[in-house]
């Protein structure tokens, strides 16, 4: 019998110097071998020795340390590799990433207790621990900022099993009914529909890295002249949210000074040193990480004093980020009236009175995460991005073996891509098949 | 006044389909046992269409064979013609459908059942079935003759408080004429079942003379073809027509005119259809916009010129069909020999039953076929060997048969009915078996027979032509790694097949591999296999053909058969902290008897598997 091999990050995200990454399966010393490089292979490990290495992907390295162990000594009773690299989200996902490239599954909730149990060697603690887990995970997924995305690639990825509902229909009643006369499988028509479920499939996995960004936050930078007030508008974005700043702590490297939530997504600002004559050293670094923390940001807030006209340095800080994604916001409408700002949306407020701040957010929203709704919804977690990927592998098998295959397989394949969606949306084919077939066509005796 | 009659070690109630395979696997297995029935002349009754099989239920047929039941012989002796279906669909959804001779098929089940040791035939009405400590004693017939007894299967068909329906006529009467079961109900309800009312229908009888046979397409059966039974011998006998004909806006215009006089429409017909079995009032309602509906024509026996009219079960009155049958091409004359009529029936819930078929509350007492809430000979045999079995196992003091989804459509068939139940009739269809590829006809004996063998029901016969079977499969195999020259022979065969000619020869395997290569031209054209019989084959072909797919479905089998194989106890309590409502309440309905049965309940979630997990291991550990 064989497992697939699965990887999940085992330590509590965004806290701690050091952060655990999992491998268990069979696989697991195959895809550590791929990945960590020290004077031996981790297969040639000793077991329960730690050794110090390099951890090298695609999108990541890090010194760290990896220790092997093997069947049935080991916490799930399968191989098992870990790797202890330093902390920080951003980086222990993108080796989580690297591990899935090579071959791993993200391991479900609770999945290595649930293997160490089905091969008995779960203990007491162990087994209550994946009670409270199952409990956090309700909890998260309650959570609005979840709910947000998942019901929207739920929807998308119910559509997609809409149309491979439509296509099994017809084969699976065929099968069932080869005497009743049944709409037969036109092949072009389903090379048409399967090249259009693999677009779909496509768009929404490509969506993956800005959909791990709005998750993770996304990065809105405060820039401007000392003393326009961006300091009190940083302030009154954050409000009564001020508390998550220090739950971030180590998510980034950017100096991030303030979080809020809206519309479910979180919004994380920094605000930087004011722009003056640079000409004492320390002011220069500081417009530098301006200019570098508007161009890394998603948003640049460029705040400008509503009581005077834009001074040179403003002016030319102004066309220096002209091609980021920026809004002009006026500051001080209480004591004066607005002036224009060149960009294209220019906003009043005063962060004082509060006046204009929601219209502000709503606009920072619109320009950030709506933008990129272009009906796709996106994705930021590994599980769904694999379930995704075994969509997409079922569904190019399909539409590879259309004119080669049996019906019999290429059904296989069309239910193997309806229920790797399934991991998203929760269901499962066969009842949603069978009830088709009988409300859409015509069968029996 | 009451009076014993006699002591069995078990009794079953019913001799249909599922009757007679339970009444079977008992006394073949050497328990004494007690056939009663409401009628020994409707033993093995086909009360619908004289067919056998069809997709899935060939299937069935075929593992109901494998385990040592006698369907599949049965047929094979008495059928009229005999087809493969979805041949050029693949492996996994072929399946065999035979027309078979309903009177044959009946005489000769009886005769079987009159020759087997052990086994008692007896009519009589069971009127209560009696239960002292929960465990079943006996049971007594409406005439008050009692028969002691350890067991019981109940096999009651479409039998209880059965109502036949045509047009605003009812009365209450079996199938076709045949009396009902009248006093059992009230009883499985003292019992603790919980009884539901189910409908299904039939079309008329009509006379071969009258049908206009050159208006109709005929339809023949298929020449070599494996029959259904591991033992028969030899491709069938017989080859008879069927024929095929249409309504058309005519039949649909009589239908729709008379909806008001249909009992379905507004009428008196209260319990649940099946929709994959649709009257042909119902087809037409349901879909406005199909122009004609197809109609076979099927022969009921050689010894008879009734003919059954596939596709057109109505409950509509005697003048609305007659009316009606009259519009079809070919029927113009037609003479109604019996009405087609629809049939109301008490059943039982299944979700009362483990997966051994076995009541959950009362000891020894087993229920299979149509009562179970399933439709369809072919369900109900399978079902009825499964009880039997069970009830001999028990008897004989050994551990109890639970079919696995893995291993057979048995095992779908029954872990579907006693765990999510069912709301209509249920069919078996290949689309509900998750791993179809590993199921197949051409395999059942490789599935099941050994385990036959181990519950005592597959016969020395048997046993041997399986262990032969199997030796050369597995010899058959040792020439898969055979090098094929490229010679001109297998030039010309692949430019006649369409495939690229592999210059430096190929193996057998890679041969059979080829989506064009079909084994049996290959075997003749290149002189391969020669030795091996087709059905060994076929079985090479398909092991070559699906090889990727097979083993990457093994793997599901594997990791679903781990959870399968962490057991619930009996009695836990699934009172745990952490389950929610629902899961908890379905739980402790359903007693499911592993981890896999209780994440397959409609109403537990995955969250919920992992709690109760959590709560066995802990249970483990006291």
């Amino acid at each position: 019998m064989r497992e697939d091999t699965i990887a999940a990050i085992c330590t509590p995200i965004g806290t701690g110097a050091v952060g655990i990454v999992r491998l268990s399966g069979p696989d697991a010393v195959r895809i550590a071998d791929a990945v960590f490089f020290a004077r031996k292979k981790p297969s040639e490990f000793q077991p329960y020795h730690l050794y110090y290495g390099e951890f090298r992907g695609k999108r990541v390295f890090d010194r760290c340390l990896c220790v092997r162990f093997n069947a049935p000594n080991s916490f799930t009773g399968e191989d098992v590799v870990e790797f202890q690299c330093h902390g920080g989200a951003f980086l222990l996902s993108a080796v989580l990433e690297e591990l899935i490239k090579q071959g791993a599954r993200p391991a479900l909730a609770g999945e290595f207790t649930r293997r160490a149990y089905l091969n008995g060697k779960l203990s007491l603690s162990a087994a209550e621990g994946l009670a409270d887990l199952i409990a956090a995970e309700s909890e998260e997924s309650a959570k609005a900022a979840y709910a947000l995305f998942r019901e929207h690639l739920s929807g998308y990825a119910e559509e997609m099993q809409g149309e491979l509902t439509e296509l099994l229909t017809v084969i699976e009643a065929a099968f069932d009914y080869p005497d009743d006369e049944i709409p037969t499988v036109d092949t072009e028509l389903t090379r048409g529909t399967l090249d259009r479920l693999l677009k779909r499939a496509d768009d929404v996995l490509s969506t993956y890295a800005r959909g791990r960004v709005l998750k993770n936050g996304v990065r809105v930078a405060i820039v401007g002249s000392p003393n326009v007030g961006k300091s009190s508008l940083l302030n009154a974005l954050i409000g009564e949210d001020r508390a998550i700043v220090t739950s971030l702590a180590g998510t980034t490297r950017d100096v991030v000074e303030g979080a809020y939530f809206y519309g479910g997504v979180k919004f994380l600002l920094s605000d930087t040193a004011g722009i003056r004559d640079a000409e004492d050293e320390v002011e220069k670094i500081g417009v530098e990480r301006a200019r570098l923390a508007a161009k890394s940001a998603e948003l640049v807030l460029f705040v400008a004093d509503a009581q005077r006209e834009l001074s040179e340095e403003e002016k030319a800080l102004a066309f220096e980020i002209s091609d980021c994604n920026v809004v002009g916001v006026c500051n001080k409408t209480d004591v004066a009236k607005g002036q224009s700002l060149p960009f294209e949306t220019v906003l009043s407020v005063s962060a004082k009175t509060g006046d204009g701040l929601e219209t502000l957010k709503k606009i920072i929203f619109d320009r950030t995460v709506s933008a990129a709704k272009t009906g796709v919804p996106m994705i930021s977690n590994e599980r769904h991005l694999f379930a995704l990927r075994r969509a997409k592998t079922a569904l190019l098998n399909a539409r590879e073996g259309l004119s080669l295959l049996p019906a019999d397989v290429i059904a296989l394949e069309l239910k193997e891509a309806w229920d790797a969606l399934g991991e998203i949306t929760g269901q499962s084919a066969t009842e949603h098949i069978i009830d088709n077939i009988f409300s859409k066509l015509c069968l029996g005796k | 006044m009451e009076y014993r009659e006699g002591q069995f070690d078990a009794v079953v109630v019913g001799a249909g389909h599922a009757g007679c395979e339970a009444a079977l696997a008992l006394a073949r297995t050497g328990q004494k046992t007690l056939m009663l029935t409401l009628n020994p002349d409707s033993i093995a009754f086909m009360a619908c269409n004289p067919s056998i099989g069809g997709t899935a239920k060939g299937h069935l047929v075929r593992e109901i064979d494998a385990l040592g039941g006698e369907m599949g012989v049965n047929a094979d002796a008495t059928l009229l013609q005999l087809k493969m279906l979805n041949v050029g669909k693949g492996a996994a959804v072929q399946s065999l459908r035979a027309q078979a001779d309903k009177n044959l098929y009946h005489t000769r089940m009886k005769q079987v059942l009159e020759r087997t040791e052990n086994l008692t035939m007896r009519q009589g009405e069971c009127a209560r079935i009696i239960v002292e400590n929960g465990e079943v004693c006996g049971v007594v017939t409406s005439m008050g003759i009692r028969f002691d007894c350890r067991a019981v299967v109940l096999c009651t068909g479409v039998y209880l408080k059965s109502d036949i329906i045509i047009g605003e006529y009812r009365t209450p009467s079996g199938p076709s004429g045949f009396a009902p079961s009248n006093e059992l109900t009230a009883n499985l309800m003292e019992l603790g079942f919980s009884v539901r009312r189910f409908k299904t229908g039939t079309p008329a009888r009509v006379h071969k003379r009258s049908l206009d046979f050159s208006k109709m397409q005929v339809e023949m059966g298929a020449e070599n073809v494996f029959p259904f039974s591991f033992l028969t011998e030899g491709a069938p006998r017989r080859n008879e027509p069927c024929f095929l004909t249409y309504t058309n806006a005519q039949t649909h215009e009589v239908i729709r005119s008379n909806l008001s006089r249909s009992p379905l429409f507004g009428g008196s017909i209260r319990g649940v259809g099946p929709r994959y079995c649709p009257s042909i009032e119902d087809k037409v309602v349901r879909f406005p916009d199909k122009e004609r509906h197809q109609i076979f024509i099927e022969p009921e026996g050689e010894d008879t010129d009734e003919m059954y009219v596939q596709g057109m079960s109505s409950s509509l009155p005697a003048d609305v069909q007659l009316a009606m049958y009259r519009t079809v091409a070919g029927m113009e004359n037609v003479e109604i020999i019996r009405n087609a009529y629809a049939i109301e029936y008490d059943c039982i819930d299944p979700q009362d039953l483990d997966a051994s078929l076995q009541f959950k509350k009362i000891k020894g007492l087993f229920s299979a076929g149509q009562i179970n809430g399933s439709s369809g000979y072919e369900e109900a045999a399978a079902q009825g060997l499964v009880a039997g079995l069970n009830a001999s196992l028990q008897l004989r003091g050994k551990p109890l048969f639970y079919p696995d989804r893995a291993q057979s459509y048995i095992g779908v068939l029954i872990d579907d009915l006693v765990t999510k139940g069912t709301n209509e009739p249920y069919r078996m269809m290949t689309a509900r078996a998750e791993h179809r590829l590993h199921l197949r006809q051409d395999n059942a004996d490789l599935r099941l027979t050994p385990l036959g063998r181990e519950m005592g029901l597959v016969s020395d016969v048997r046993w041997e032509k399986f262990n032969a079977a199997c030796e050369e499969l597995k010899s058959a195999r040792s020439h898969l790694s055979d090098r094929i020259k490229p010679d001109e022979r297998l030039k010309t065969y692949f430019e006649t097949i369409g495939e690229s000619f592999p210059v430096h020869g190929l193996s057998v395997e890679e041969l059979l591999r080829r989506t064009n290569v079909r084994v049996e031209e290959a075997a003749k054209e290149l002189g391969i296999l020669q030795e091996f019989t087709p059905l060994t084959r076929a079985r090479i072909e398909t092991e070559a053909k699906y090889a990727g797919y097979l083993d990457k479905e093994e793997q599901a089998i594997a990791r679903a058969r781990k959870l399968e194989e962490k057991e619930i106890p009996v009695d836990f309590n699934f009172e745990i902290s952490g389950l929610r409502l629902e899961a908890r309440q379905k739980l402790a309905m359903i007693k499911p008897r592993n981890l896999g049965q209780a994440s397959r309940i409609s109403g537990v979630s995955p969250a919920d598997v992992a709690v109760l997990m959590v709560a066995l291991a802990k249970e483990e550990r006291k």
